[in-house]
């Protein structure tokens, strides 16, 4: 016996960055390159990372709730980074 | 006194170190990250290098295996001392096992050089010069633990090469189970390296192993 059961499609981006009081080394040294060179008008640079991952749900609440485990668990170390996370629904898939 | 040297996929020390450990007569066995049981060993060594190509953070998907699943029944067993050098800090702090976190150096360099170190342990007050070799070893933590992680420091930098916060290399936990520190105390131990310092490394480790 098959049993199907429905499960929407969504998409999690996420991007992690360093805590604001934490020394984000490479966006000052970056800073300083863009300053010597004479572009002045930007400050405040911030680096990090970003992931994309798919995530199985019934609905959004459920897919919001296991994304953001993965980002806190998993992807970010909360002692010195924090994360930003977004959820698009894709499509409705069957699983067997 | 039995160890454990635990290889990760990209460990590359464990060679060194059990060289360093079986010299101070202990007997050493490498395990795998997949070990479930560390019970019958009396130290657990986590060794340095890179595990899973330091994808994510520096020792983050380390995390996930079942060695430290192991790790953590042996710590609250009270079974023995943990180790981790370098890469294995970077683990112990990354599995909460240690307080903070270690970051990118201030200078974004990979640093490698002999470094003098101020070792505070149990009475024991000497200067001595220890290898360093990370790109991500510079020690943060938050600010409500300032206090509890200066007191329990047990190896600092003289001259800071990495921007450590109140220039920590070394740290254990309250217990004293769970030693963790960046510089390589298994590169200084015989005639043909870079001096012989990390031997007091080596004996605090045999001294808590003793001390029960």
């Amino acid at each position: 016996m098959i049993i199907l059961t429905y499960m929407n499609k969504y998409l999690a981006k996420a991007i992690i960055t360093l805590k604001d009081e934490v020394k984000d080394v490479r966006a000052l040294a970056l800073e300083k390159m863009l300053k010597n060179t004479g572009m002045t008008d930007c400050t405040n640079f911030k680096t990090g990372r970003f992931y994309s991952f798919y995530v199985f749900a019934k609905d959004p609440k459920q897919a919001n709730e296991k994304a953001h485990h993965i980002c806190a668990e998993a992807l970010c170390n909360p002692v010195v980074e924090k994360f930003e996370m977004s959820l698009v629904e894709i499509a409705a898939e069957h699983i067997k | 006194m039995k160890a454990a040297l635990v290889v990760f996929l990209g460990t590359n020390c464990e060679v060194e170190t059990k060289a360093a450990l079986e010299a101070c007569l202990f007997e050493c066995d490498y395990v795998d990250s997949n070990t479930c049981d560390l019970l019958g060993y009396d130290c657990v060594f986590l060794c340095g290098g890179f595990s899973y190509g330091d994808y994510i953070r520096s020792g983050r998907l380390a995390k996930f295996t079942p060695v430290i699943g192991a790790l953590k029944k042996y710590i609250e067993a009270q079974r023995g001392v943990v180790a981790g050098i370098c890469n294995g800090f970077q683990i112990l702090c990354e599995a909460h096992f240690l307080k903070g976190a270690l970051l990118e150096n201030n200078s974004s360099r990979f640093i490698c050089k002999n470094t003098p170190l101020r070792l505070e342990f149990s009475g024991i007050k000497k200067d001595i010069s220890l290898q360093i070799a990370h790109r991500e070893g510079k020690y943060v933590c938050g600010k409500k633990d300032f206090d509890e992680v200066k007191s329990m420091a047990f190896l600092k930098y003289i001259d800071n090469p990495n921007g450590s916060y109140f220039d920590i290399a070394g740290l254990y936990d309250k217990e004293r189970r769970i030693m963790g520190l960046m510089p390589h105390p298994e590169r200084c131990f015989f005639a043909n390296c870079f001096g012989f310092d990390g031997r007091e490394i080596f004996k605090i480790i045999k001294d808590e192993i003793k001390r029960g």
